[in-house]
């Protein structure tokens, strides 16, 4: 595989649902990213060290996601308030999960969730159920449903956002 | 009804569709009545996010980009001057290869063909690891602070070892006779191959990782072994008595063999009995802190355990200070 590859295959499913934070609609997430690819490709990009290319992908979705926003003008203007909102939220320093986390260890995560918690993030987020027909599934009320759901995030985050990597890789000492 | 339970089901109702033009108008002035409550429903929203599976296409997305690049690059009479810098730059790594000499035979206890009732042991003292060959034709690697125990009668036919410790094993082949690792958490059984055990009594965990051929573990008496496949791996927690069966980097599970100190995300209090098991010293803590961290990293130890503790000391902030033979006291010290 050729760097470029490797890179695209790396990042790729990353970057498309960060950028399906911001659009809902999926083909016109993967022609943003298509774009982004094809400059990395024509300036060379994938030559860059990984964590400048990482944060220059993912601000590249970012920005591309704003221009989306702004040169759509029948855009609903409360979903408008809301993107806008959440980029300035961003830009303001905190990065997202996606961005911070290999998925891995966000699915390893939802793992270690308490049962009760773990079953509604897997039945939305894995299976695609909305709050009622979960609510109907497990045979609890909606507002149970919607409870769980909101603490069951709450717990998410803050496993993850506890958790420090240590990395002391390849560490080179002189000799005595 | 309570305002925060409130708020949580309307956050809930909104990231997971159908809430009511109400709710959403009650969400919008709580929303926009405080940088507090913004920051709450981004970061909740963000997790949300996150936890989304999907289906990884970045395969198809691979070759739909070429595909989209090459009617691009035709109609625009571009040069795929790119081929010239494929083949790149390589990062060379160098290999240190251990010899022979860092496996200091040892073997205690007497003759190896000893009598029906003698226990034959091979102890390998922390700090240092050993090689042991069988007289079936079996070679096993032991790691610092282990020992491989069978009664005087191991001959080709009657294969069976107790570990407690990790140890490599290279079995050899024999389809008649199948080769038996015991530890004191669960047993091994093979024909041909070559895996990795890890079962020290003072873990909470016993870890078998495979790295070719076929193995049966036996978990419990009277219960169907559990068999895994190459580049798997099965961990047992000892207290709960409950084991998983995971992908797992066989080759960083038993880099130890080749004298290196690989691991991949482990936790401080892990990091801290295996460098104790490495290093032949005693490492206290007492910091809660430090138990949430978790360590990569690949050490060849042919460092000391002083500049071992330096490196930490680079990424972690800790600081530790020598408190008598072969001991150390760490310490967390707030940013």
């Amino acid at each position: 595989m050729t760097d470029f590859d490797q890179i695209f295959q790396k990042y790729y499913h990353s970057l498309f649902l960060y950028g399906k934070k911001f659009i809902n609609n999926e083909n016109d997430v993967c022609d943003i990213l298509q774009e982004i690819f094809m400059v990395v490709w024509e300036n060379r990009k994938y030559k860059l060290e990984d964590v400048h290319l990482k944060s220059y992908l993912f601000n590249s979705v970012r920005n591309s996601c704003l221009n989306y926003h702004r040169h759509r003008a029948v855009v609903n203007k409360y979903k408008e308030y809301e993107v806008f909102n959440e980029l300035n939220f961003y830009e303001s320093g905190e990065k997202s999960l996606i961005e911070k986390e290999d998925l891995n260890n966000i699915y390893e995560a939802i793992s270690l969730l308490k049962e009760d918690y773990k079953e509604v993030i897997e039945l939305s987020r894995f299976e695609g159920l909305k709050n009622k027909e979960i609510a109907e599934k497990l045979n609890i009320p909606l507002r149970t449903v919607e409870t769980r759901l909101f603490r069951a995030l709450s717990a998410l985050k803050k496993m993850l956002t506890q958790r420090q990597i240590f990395i002391l890789v390849n560490m080179i000492f002189e000799s005595d | 009804m309570n305002q925060k339970t409130n708020i949580e089901q309307l956050i809930a109702r909104h990231l997971n569709g159908e809430s009511t033009s109400s709710d959403r108008e009650t969400f919008k002035i709580w929303l926009e009545s405080s940088e507090e409550n913004r920051k709450l429903f981004y970061q909740t929203k963000d997790t949300w996010d996150a936890s989304v599976k999907e289906k990884d296409n970045s395969k198809d997305a691979l070759l739909h980009f070429y595909k989209r690049q090459a009617s691009q690059n035709s109609s625009f009479g571009k040069t795929l001057y790119l081929w010239k810098t494929i083949a790149g730059v390589a990062a060379v790594i160098a290999v240190v290869f251990f010899s022979a000499f860092l496996f200091n035979m040892f073997t205690r206890g007497e003759e190896v063909t000893g009598s029906k009732t003698e226990l034959v042991s091979f102890k390998v003292p922390m700090g240092s690891r050993s090689q042991v060959n069988l007289p079936d034709g079996t070679n096993v690697i032991l790691n610092s602070g282990s020992e491989l125990k069978y009664q005087g009668v191991f001959t080709n036919k009657n294969r069976e070892v107790s570990l407690s410790g990790e140890a490599f094993f290279m079995v050899k082949s024999d389809k008649e006779h199948p080769f038996i690792v015991k530890t004191s958490d669960l047993n091994v059984e093979v024909t041909g191959t070559q895996f990795n055990i890890c079962s020290y009594a003072d873990d909470s965990f016993s870890k078998v990782s495979l790295l070719e051929g076929k193995v049966r573990i036996q978990l419990e008496q009277g219960e169907p072994a559990v068999g895994i496949v190459p580049g798997q791996q099965l961990y047992l927690n000892k207290e709960e008595r409950k084991y998983s069966v995971s992908e797992s980097d066989v080759d960083i599970e038993s880099s130890w063999k080749e004298g290196e100190f690989r691991f991949k995300e482990i936790a401080f209090p892990e990091l801290i009995k295996r460098l104790e098991r490495w290093y032949d010293v005693r490492l206290t803590y007492t910091a809660p802190q430090l138990k949430e961290m978790l360590y990569s990293g690949n050490f060849r130890n042919q460092e000391s355990i002083w500049q071992v503790l330096d490196a930490l000391k680079l990424t972690t902030p800790i600081d530790y200070e020598k408190t008598g033979f072969r001991k150390f006291e760490i310490r967390y010290k707030a940013k």
